[in-house]
């Protein structure tokens, strides 16, 4: 009987529209049964010609463009764009000490609400929704304190070439405070809710196994890189902004509920880094100094002939800005090498040979946002 | 190692035609001519002293004005341009690192726009491949020994290579009309297309 | 109150138009089919999430289009996405509505100028509720989605339309 029956791979569309996509990416899948036996990422759905327009709007009018390349972290984009700019120019030197806290302050906080976001995502594409609901009223206080200090919600705009556009409101520190404590808390509720949930860890363990090596030669960056295994964040290694001042870990995968490297590790990681980031903004409130917010900048700026290729640590990874000026009031060349990019180039490789569901699993675990994927 | 170290061992233990270019920025890079950039990578990456084993970015950009006749001082490149884009050419970077060593390094080497060809270096780092394919894409240029290389952000059937300066964007894709709506020509200057 | 027309007061017995029933049913179910691209989707997150609270409306977001009243169309649509757009509203069930939110669905926003982008989802799809901002605030989604309702209070849903 077995003679006369052929089986044959059969190809599945997923995407451009569907929820757990996280955004507008297609996979097209050659399947043998429920099992994965090719995956084709098809990018490119939300590609925006952000690189092109850089070409004709000024360096400052780049600033907003950077908060829609990623906006789970807006204020993140803005800093390294804004640093990368600063770095050409020369004059990283001559931001004032509050201005560098604030724009930590501010990233560092963004910083937990796109992990909030990553971490409520994965869960809600593993079936528990109320985890997610959680975060998306915690994110609420942060775009509440956010907004007390730049009047956005989502895009702000608030990071400028040379410190940041206006200083804090009076109340914000204390709020600031005030919400780390609450959430603090929050993150141990959620954790007991969902991280050390058996049915979640069943999903997440042993699945999608990325070995250091290949995360090296993928060039997987931030948590997707720490959660196999190796130690690096731009942040220590490579510090900006006043980061070697402060004192932090590095959370990195150990393999706790399976193999090094798999989804849970990745996930793990970015549970433990939104502690290390409500550390990082305890030191800030303590040691930020009085004084300017803003060195002085000309209204239109022409950097010096030359090209920079800056890194900094976004929540998704060591964000890259290539810039090349030719001496002009904008940008000649533009380049964002994101962490979504390469975080998804990987997804063919760990993707072969896994179920569908485990799918959803693999691109939850490495926290893609299509913009910035396809900026 | 700096990156002067790194430039002078190349220099010495490859044959590759290589110069120091440091008056570019806060970041000094090595130019290497484009016939010998697989080399060149090869060494930098098996090289034990040197170890990148990360291949950061690449990218590259359209080059229309004649400053980079600079070049044309050392090289003998105008040979393979041909005569209709006459200073023309794409210049392409990559950033390597090593996580090992702790020390980056760019590389920079530029073809001819009439002939945009270079060599591909997925064998070296898998992250070459999404990288020389977005290259691809929007700048146009080929790499012989990619095993895949296809459009990645734009559709298959997209016509022209949008980071070109040169480029003009279509008003319409399969029928779909995307000329700029008259609210939007009138604030725009005037003798500017979009 | 206007929803009822003529309510006696022994009885259970209520006088309205058949019209009128039906359009309450539809307009406070508004099911809309989740579709965010770019970053108004995470606003349309946060309107459904707890302070938000979309559901409120009876506003339930639905992961095929088969099952939606209400296309939200949520961020940049690309040349290379509004093919499927126009599949994604087609498969919809009739009467479909359409709220375009934010400015790169209106017009292209902020990037109009690029080479890639649709400058407007209404050159694809026809548009009911134009909804400025970038991104919109929940508060601002919220309004658009009570004009919609009082938009599909007043159609005629039986009666043909002249």
């Amino acid at each position: 009987m077995t003679s006369a029956l052929k089986t044959e791979y059969l190809t599945i569309n997923m995407g451009p529209q569907h929820p757990s996509t996280h955004g507008v990416i297609r996979f097209i899948l050659k399947t043998d049964g429920e099992i994965i036996y090719e995956c084709d990422p098809d990018v490119g759905y939300l590609h925006r010609g952000i690189e092109k327009i850089a070409e004709s709007v000024t360096w400052q009018g780049f600033v907003p463009y950077t908060d829609r390349v990623d906006y789970v972290c807006a204020m993140n984009s803005n800093l390294s764009y804004c640093m990368a700019v600063e770095k050409l120019m020369g004059m990283e030197t001559e931001i004032p000490k509050r201005a560098e806290y604030i724009r930590v302050i501010v990233s560092e906080l963004n910083r937990i609400s796109s992990h909030a976001v990553a971490i409520g995502a994965a869960d809600m594409d593993m079936g528990a929704f109320t985890p997610f609901v959680h975060f998306l009223r915690e994110r609420e206080h942060i775009n509440d304190l956010l907004e007390m200090a730049c009047g956005a919600r989502l895009t702000y705009n608030y990071i400028c070439i040379g410190g940041v556009h206006n200083d804090l409101p009076p109340a914000f520190l204390s709020k600031t405070a005030e919400f780390l404590d609450h959430f603090e808390i929050v993150v141990e509720q959620i954790n007991r809710l969902i991280s050390y949930n058996q049915i979640f860890i069943k999903r997440f363990a042993n699945v999608a196994v990325v070995p250091p090596k290949m995360a090296i030669d993928y060039n997987l960056v931030g948590p997707n890189l720490r959660g196999s295994g190796i130690k690096f964040d731009v942040r220590k290694d490579k510090p900006y902004s006043v980061y070697s001042d402060l004192d932090f870990d590095i959370p990195i995968g150990s393999g706790r509920a399976g193999t090094l490297g798999d989804c849970y590790d990745r996930y793990m990681v970015r549970v433990e880094e939104i502690r290390e980031s409500i550390k990082i903004i305890r030191q800030c409130l303590k040691q930020i100094p009085a004084g300017e917010t803003k060195a002085i900048v000309k209204s239109t700026i022409k950097p010096p002939k030359g090209h920079v290729y800056f890194r900094t640590e976004t929540p998704r990874g060591d964000t890259g800005y290539f810039l090349y000026s030719d001496g002009k009031t904008s940008p000649t060349r533009l380049k964002i090498r994101t962490g979504s990019f390469t975080g998804m180039s990987i997804i063919p490789e760990i993707a072969r040979g896994v179920f569908i569901a485990d799918l959803v699993a693999i691109i939850g675990s490495l926290d893609i946002v299509a913009p910035e994927l396809d900026r | 190692m700096n990156i002067l170290q790194i430039f002078e061992q190349i220099k010495q233990n490859t044959d590759a035609v290589v110069s120091f270019q440091e008056d570019e920025g806060p970041t000094p890079s090595i130019y290497v001519r484009s016939d010998s950039v697989l080399s060149v990578m090869t060494y930098l990456k098996e090289e034990e002293a040197l170890d990148f084993n990360v291949l950061m970015n690449h990218t590259g950009f359209h080059e229309t004005e004649s400053s980079k006749l600079f070049w044309h001082l050392f090289f003998d490149v105008s040979q393979d341009e041909s005569e209709d884009h006459h200073h023309e050419e794409i210049r392409l970077f990559w950033h390597l690192y090593s996580y090992k060593v702790e020390h980056r390094v760019t590389i920079e080497s530029s073809v001819p726009i009439g002939k945009a060809q270079m060599d591909s270096v997925v064998s070296l780092w898998k992250s070459a491949n999404w990288l020389e394919r977005e290259v691809y894409d929007l700048l146009g240029v080929t790499y012989p020994g990619h095993p895949d290389l296809r459009r990645i952000m734009l559709p298959p059937d997209w016509e022209g290579h949008p980071l070109r300066k040169d480029y003009v964007a279509p008003t319409s894709y399969h029928g779909i009309d995307n000329s700029p709506s008259a609210l939007t020509k009138s604030f725009e200057p005037k003798g500017k297309s979009k | 109150m206007k929803t009822l027309y003529n309510k006696f007061e022994s009885d259970n017995i209520v006088l309205t138009s058949l019209d009128h029933l039906v359009n309450l049913a539809r307009a406070n179910s508004m099911w809309y089919l989740l579709f965010s691209t770019a970053c108004c989707g995470i606003e349309l997150m946060q309107t459904g999430g707890p302070r938000g609270d979309l559901e409120r409306f009876g506003s339930a977001p639905r992961a095929v289009p088969r099952t939606a009243d209400l296309m939200l169309v949520a961020g940049t649509i690309t040349l290379k996405m509004a093919e499927r757009v126009k599949i994604l509203y087609e498969q919809m069930a009739e009467p479909r509505y359409v709220i375009s939110m934010g400015s790169c669905a209106n017009s292209g926003g902020l990037f109009q100028s690029a080479y890639s982008v649709l400058d407007g989802v209404d050159r694809v799809i026809p548009v009911d509720i134009y909804l400025p901002g970038c991104p919109p605030r929940p508060e601002a989604l919220l309004s658009a989605l009570i004009d919609l309702q009082k938009k599909v209070k007043k159609e005629p849903y039986f009666r043909k339309k002249k």
